[in-house]
């Protein structure tokens, strides 16, 4: 992963994902709910005629889910794997910050919200916790 | 190196067509075409993968084209008569080619030394003369290079350089080179030719001929270079004439040779060429130079990747959905601001027409599905001892490239059903009076915005009491339903999963996997497939598929609050459910069904299939609507809460993380901006419980037949006598009433100028036996909707619109230009085919002006 991070918010917890990953960011916008019985996926959106699909990001990432304001739409690029273009709501957005790799640490197993991250990193005040969105999304 | 790849990539494609021409021109040697030109064609391709091969470095490929191509030079300069074994060997050899091609990157490692020996013992001689070659590699190329850059030929060593030489199969030429004649100046000419040189072989020594060296004035050049190519071949890719190159024999005469190129090496001059920059072997050249004479077919083509094509399809469906919101929005105010109105005109035609240029962009003529079948037909017919004789008609009909794609499996299996099950062996035929050679006939046709396939044999028919008696016995259908099915219902059966009648499994057929396979592959193209038969004489299997997949129309519903698009394909009714009458919904075994005149359907409840509540018993303000729907040979109903519109919709994929939804075959984007996902009516008909499958198996409320039961609009007209005629809506572009004394007669023909175009009337009459009457005075133009619009039908009198079946009477009444004879409210029309009919225009011209001589 690279150096730059998005951070942004989903409920309380401070999320960050590598930015080369992100294709745009919009302001919540109209979608269409789906029905699956994977219940991570909340529905289908149209970004000048290229479906994305919504995921629940909070769920994936096992993260508490308190109330969710939905502010903004994150829309990834598309994942190699597929070509499906996959995207998620944050609640509010971070800074984009430089990581050096030396930030970076692996989370311990076991240890609740910080175990389905990729890794997470320790600041002075708090700790961001950084995903990988479509592995996530691939495992189930 | 990307590059790298996309040039071989552009190679293995064009490599792959010229394996494709190789394989129809040996077969038409086969069938007797003697002719001259096919055999030069056929050398050409192998001519031009071998010289393109070698600088890809694919040894194997050159060698066997090579091969391939010393054997057919042997059959073009006469000194070897073409017969059944060579041109076995040589589909054979191009077999093992055109899997070579498919496997370039591996294509050295393949060993091919069966295929070499077997074209090589016609050639009759050892093989060190004619040697197959290890050519030149993109690396032995570029030290073409540095070689030509070294300073001193002293150091070669000629005699071991030409040992290699004669290997390799090279010959060496001496080439006296005078830029006069050119006119141009020495360096740029000496350059040029130096180029040239490089791109077919190996310099071996350059240098000014004449005496003045260095002055800058123009001398001559001396080239000694080897390449593979022979002498005419030579001239021809340095653009010279008979005289000007010499063949040095290095075989007979090495130690001659190699004293002259020592001294020739040897004079002064020497330094002043090696500067000279030499430019890099092109990779096209070699692909050049094998035409002796000019391209024999003048297409103006170019490649396009087809994603880019993807996307532009995509686009275009883009540009009309956000045309049609447009219009919608604007609908309104259109009159308020002058002239917006004439602009959404504009906008609306434009549009309507970039789409439609843009479909035509994917169209593929059904040749490309058709090329494989003369060999196939052959091959089968030799391992299964039947005789068959192939016809194949309508190649020039288009399809949409999936299609084509989506179709070649179903058809190869088609057509190895034909021949191992519909045609019967020679000595039975014989038996029956029939001829020996069996009649295998693909007809491609198109109309009416369909294109149908025909694949008819004059075998022996399907026997349907055999049919009857195998699904009994495998228990694919119940004993007393066996008994009162209609004899189209049972031939249907042989579509059905596990169905086979045959009594051995061969190799080629017979596991019973085939047609089923086959049914389902066609409709996911969203096209239908029907057999017709007569015991002992024959079996017609009939696909019709759609010129395009894009853009459907379906029909937009709404369950529990949310949308869905639901395809009009496979629509046969749609019935209001009054609040009452939902209490007739019984109950059998588990699945709810309705009782429907005499028989009883199963219900599906959408919001159940796709996973909703249902909607609140206080929502339900409007009428639920119980939609008929028909998949293969099972009717069932779809209950919605609301029908909102109908709508053209373009289906794309279903986005990966929801592939398990069987209900669904893809989402759209409505006009509005907003997604809905499309319904798949297969998927809906799974919800069903299994038990029931034969419950609803109609008795005959839909019409016999297999015709198609979609309803096409068809414009009635006639012309100047009593028949009346039709043509599909969807072809016409406009009517037009105009007055006859505006009519041009120009040169016997007549011409009627119309918006900007000069429109060729075409009188039915003329092309169409039907008995011509007086002329009347009013008369219309029929415009009909083409690319390049050029001719118009003349009609008497425009009768009516009406929506019909297009179920085409068994006519007495066939002709060219017409697609059929329809029924239509108690009278007979004949529904015009437009491309059929241009046709016949086109050569009745044609035939005319030979007549008078032009």
């Amino acid at each position: 992963m690279g150096n730059k991070l998005l951070t942004f918010y989903v409920g309380e917890s401070l999320c960050g994902i590598d930015i080369a990953q992100v294709k745009e960011i919009t302001r919540k916008v109209e979608y269409t709910e789906v029905i699956a019985e994977d219940d991570r996926l909340i529905g289908l959106m149209n970004l000048r005629g290229q479906v994305v699909t919504l995921v629940d990001l909070a769920k994936m990432a096992e993260l508490p889910l308190q109330e969710r304001r939905e502010t903004y739409c994150v829309v990834l690029k598309e994942d190699k794997k597929r070509q499906d273009a996959a995207g998620f709501f944050a609640d509010n957005l971070g800074e984009v910050l430089e990581i050096e790799s030396g930030l970076r640490k692996m989370p311990p197993l076991r240890e609740g919200r910080t175990q389905l991250a990729e890794y997470v990193v320790q600041r002075e005040k708090d700790l961001i916790l950084v995903f990988d969105v479509y592995k996530l999304l691939n495992k189930a | 190196m990307r590059e790298n790849e996309v040039l071989v990539q552009e190679f293995t494609e064009e490599a792959k067509s010229h394996t494709e021409k190789i394989e129809v021109g040996l077969l038409a040697l086969e069938k007797g075409e003697k002719t001259d030109d096919l055999v030069n064609e056929v050398f050409r391709c192998a001519h031009s993968i071998k010289g393109t091969g070698s600088f890809f470095g694919l040894h194997k490929i050159v060698e066997l084209a090579h091969a391939m191509e010393n054997l057919l030079g042997r059959v073009r300069n006469k000194s070897l008569d073409i017969d059944q074994t060579i041109i076995d060997a040589l589909l054979e050899a191009n077999d093992v080619l055109k899997h070579l091609i498919g496997h370039v990157a591996t294509s050295n490692e393949e060993d091919i030394s069966l295929s070499l020996s077997a074209l090589r013992q016609f050639l009759g001689e050892n093989t060190e003369g004619k040697a197959l070659t290890r050519t030149l590699t993109l690396q032995e190329s570029a030290s073409v290079q540095m070689q030509e850059q070294r300073a001193d030929q002293d150091s070669v060593d000629y005699s071991s350089l030409f040992k290699e030489l004669i290997k390799k199969g090279h010959k060496v030429y001496k080439l006296c080179y005078s830029p006069k004649a050119d006119r141009l100046p020495t360096e740029k000419a000496f350059a040029e030719m130096s180029g040239s040189i490089h791109s077919i072989g190996k310099m071996l020594l350059s240098r000014p001929y004449g005496t003045d060296i260095g002055s800058g004035a123009e001398s001559d050049v001396l080239f000694v270079f080897s390449t593979i190519l022979d002498k005419e071949l030579v001239l021809i890719a340095l653009g010279l004439d008979m005289q000007a190159i010499i063949e040095l024999d290095i075989r007979h005469e090495e130690q001659a040779v190699i004293a002259e190129l020592t001294s020739l090496a040897h004079s002064p001059g020497k330094a002043a060429m090696e500067k000279i920059p030499t430019r890099h072997p092109s990779l096209t050249t070699a692909g050049q130079e094998e035409e002796p004479s000019p391209p024999t077919r003048d297409e103006e083509r170019i490649r396009v990747d087809v994603g880019l094509l993807n996307n532009l399809v995509n686009l275009s469906s883009e540009m009309i959905l956000a045309r049609n919101q447009l219009l919608r929005l604007l609908a309104d105010s259109a009159g308020q601001i002058p002239g917006l109105s004439a602009v959404l005109q504009k906008i609306n035609h434009t549009t309507t027409s970039l789409q439609e240029n843009i479909m035509q962009t994917r169209m593929q003529p059904v040749a490309n599905l058709f090329n494989a079948i003369p060999r196939m037909v052959r091959e089968l017919s030799k391992s299964l001892g039947k005789e068959v004789a192939l016809v194949v008609e309508g190649q020039e009909v288009e399809l949409d490239r999936s299609i084509i794609e989506g179709l070649k499996d179903p058809f190869t299996h088609l057509i190895r059903n034909a021949l191992d099950h519909g045609i019967e062996t020679p000595k039975e035929r014989e038996r029956s009076g029939k001829p020996r050679t069996a009649a295998l006939r693909i007809a491609a046709s198109s109309g009416c915005g369909r294109v149908t396939i025909d694949i008819t044999d004059d075998g022996a028919g399907v026997d349907v009491n055999r049919v009857r008696q195998k699904a009994l016995e495998k228990g694919l259908v119940d004993p007393e339903k066996a008994t009162s099915m209609s004899e189209n219902e049972v031939l249907r059966l042989v579509f059905l999963p596990g169905f086979s009648t045959s009594e051995q499994i061969s190799s080629v057929s017979g596991r019973g996997v085939g047609l089923d396979v086959v049914k389902a592959n066609v409709e996911k193209l969203g096209g239908t497939v029907e057999v017709y038969t007569e015991r002992r004489a024959g079996t017609t299997f009939r696909l019709v598929l759609p010129l395009t997949l894009a853009i459907i129309p379906s029909l937009l519903v709404e369950s529990s609050g949310h949308g869905f698009a639901l395809p009009q394909a496979g629509l046969l009714k749609i019935l209001r459910l009054v609040p009452g009458e939902i209490h007739k919904f019984e109950e059998i075994q588990g699945q709810r069904v309705l009782r429907l005149k005499n028989t009883l359907l199963p219900v599906v409840m959408l919001s159940e299939a796709v996973g909703l509540p249902p909607a609140a018993v206080k929502d339900r303000a409007n009428i639920p609507r119980l939609l008929v729907l028909q998949t293969g040979t099972q009717n069932f109903g779809l209950v919605v809460d609301k029908i909102n519109d109908r709508e053209d919709i373009l289906v794309k994929p279903l986005p990966g993380y929801l592939e398990t939804k069987q209900v669904y075959s893809g989402v759209t984007i409505l006009g509005d901006g907003k997604i809905a996902m499309v319904l798949d009516t297969k998927g809906l008909a799974n919800t069903i419980h299994r038990a029931e499958e034969q419950v609803a198996d109609e008795t005959g409320t839909v019409e016999k037949g297999l015709s198609e039961d979609v309803k096409t609009k068809v414009m009635l007209f006639m012309a100047s006598g009593s028949e009346t005629f039709g043509l599909c809506m969807a072809e016409v572009a406009r009517v037009v009433p105009i007055n006859p004394q505006e009519i041009e007669h120009i040169g016997g023909k007549e011409y009627y100028y119309f918006q900007g175009n000069i429109l060729r009337l075409l009188h039915l009459e003329q092309y169409l036996p039907l008995k011509p009457q007086q002329p009347v005075d009013r008369t219309y133009l029929i415009i009909p909707k083409v690319n390049g619009v050029k001719f118009a039908l003349v009609a008497a009198k425009i009768k009516d619109t009406v929506e019909t079946v297009l179920h085409f009477l068994p006519s007495a009444f066939s002709a060219r230009g017409l697609a059929g004879s329809l029924l239509v409210e108690g009278k007979v029309v004949l529904l015009l085919s437009l491309p059929e009919l241009f046709t016949l225009v086109e050569e009745t011209e044609l035939a005319g002006r030979r007549e008078n001589g032009q």
